[in-house]
């Protein structure tokens, strides 16, 4: 199954490293509720703004749970607005959208 | 003891970065509370975020002297527009938390339609820049429907600048302004941010591997623009600032200025940046134009 993490639950902005923080505690909880089976989505759908700074904390601490769960980690809803964000940071940590599958999948070092 | 008086006088039309010459306070950190600092404003015909967050910038400086807080008067512009207007973006309440201002009891309020993108606020730390930023978005849904594409340039340039100001500036963190201003070719967003920290030089100095790296304020202020500096030894820390230069992007007539100790630096899209030595002014100031069109 595919579980979503939905990030505008908790803002539609996100400014601050402090905030990708606290949202990956929120996520390591709901991962605990995970199976084996499940895939983990990461939505951004409604989102309107985020930072590079909130971005770039974001993914450290994803790529660390990537590693722990040893599962894949999606993100998907991204508007155009910033999508650009999202790709510059992943292209500044060396990191790609994984070409394997069709959405905006797991992340992987280039 | 000599009693030391210090007279500021703020431009008439007060817009560029290099006027905060004119709030220039000389061996500032002498200062005690038997001095006095007079701040006035009584010219001000037209003043920019960056003017207005400068004054605060400099009289939180003073309030935060070792010695103590001097006495400090602010003279009240004479042009009602002006007075107006600092009203409608809350300088008063700003101020209120700093020191007293003896403002008219004959303000009128003129009626002109003014409301700020994000009125002067102060912030201190990660969740008041949360706040602030969900507060834009929300202005964006309102008063400035039909811009939303600039939303998240706009939340890029606030949230790295605030960002700076809180984790990087040893500072308590600094105020914003954010203002949509209707010009004759057009109409632009502008945000300024400021605090009163130790400035960006002194902040990468605290990284042991920055000393001696940089041989003025500005040359520090340029190198900064290109990432990967900062008081942090971390590869990927240090790129707000270049994060804000890269959100002006291509677009033509953008532009980002930042101040800090005694150099600043302009950037206008498409041209080389510009950089200049000016008197010391405490902390750091940016202020970025975004046209809407």
């Amino acid at each position: 199954m595919n579980k979503q993490f939905k990030l505008s639950d908790y803002s539609l902005t996100f400014s601050t490293r402090v905030k990708a923080s606290e949202l990956c505690d929120k996520l390591r909880q709901f991962v605990l509720t995970l199976d084996d089976n499940d895939n983990l989505f990461i939505d951004f759908s409604d989102v309107e703004a985020v930072s590079y700074s909130f971005f770039d904390q974001l993914l450290s601490e994803l790529l660390e749970l990537e590693s722990s769960l040893k599962k894949d980690i999606t993100i998907t809803g991204l508007s155009a607005n910033i999508t650009s964000v999202i790709d510059k940071s992943l292209k500044h940590r060396s990191y790609q959208y994984k070409p394997t599958r069709s959405e905006r999948t797991l992340l992987y070092q280039a | 003891m000599t009693v030391m008086e210090v007279k500021l006088t703020a431009p008439s039309n007060f817009k560029r970065i290099k006027q905060l010459d004119s709030l220039y306070v000389p061996r500032i950190q002498r200062l005690s509370p038997l001095d006095q600092v007079i701040i006035d404003l009584s010219k001000i015909t037209f003043i920019k975020p960056l003017g207005v967050i400068g004054i605060l910038t400099l009289i939180e400086r003073l309030t935060q002297l070792e010695n103590g807080m001097p006495n400090i008067e602010l003279i009240c512009p004479e042009n009602k527009e002006v007075i107006d207007y600092l009203v409608k973006i809350d300088f008063i309440n700003a101020l209120e938390t700093l020191c007293d201002w003896d403002i008219p009891d004959d303000i009128e309020v003129i009626g002109k339609k003014l409301k700020p993108v994000i009125p002067i606020t102060r912030f201190s730390d990660a969740n008041d820049i949360e706040i602030i930023a969900n507060q834009m978005q929300e202005i964006f849904h309102t008063e400035l429907m039909g811009l939303s594409t600039l939303l998240q340039p706009c939340h890029v340039v606030y949230s790295e600048l605030a960002i700076n100001a809180v984790e990087h500036a040893n500072s308590n963190g600094g105020f914003v302004l954010a203002q949509q201003f209707e010009y004759h070719d057009g109409s632009r967003l502008e945000i300024s941010v400021g605090d009163c920290g130790i400035g960006i030089h002194k902040s990468l100095k605290q990284n042991k591997i920055m000393k001696g790296k940089f041989k003025s304020d500005r040359e520090a202020i340029m190198s900064t623009l290109s990432g990967g500096l900062s008081r942090i030894n971390d590869p990927h820390r240090g790129y707000g600032l270049y994060w804000v230069k890269e959100e002006l992007g291509d677009s033509p007539n953008r532009s980002l200025t930042l101040r800090s100790g005694n150099g600043y630096v302009i950037i206008y899209t498409g041209n080389r940046p510009y950089s200049a030595k000016c008197k010391s002014f405490p902390g750091t100031i940016a202020h970025v134009v975004i046209p809407c069109g």
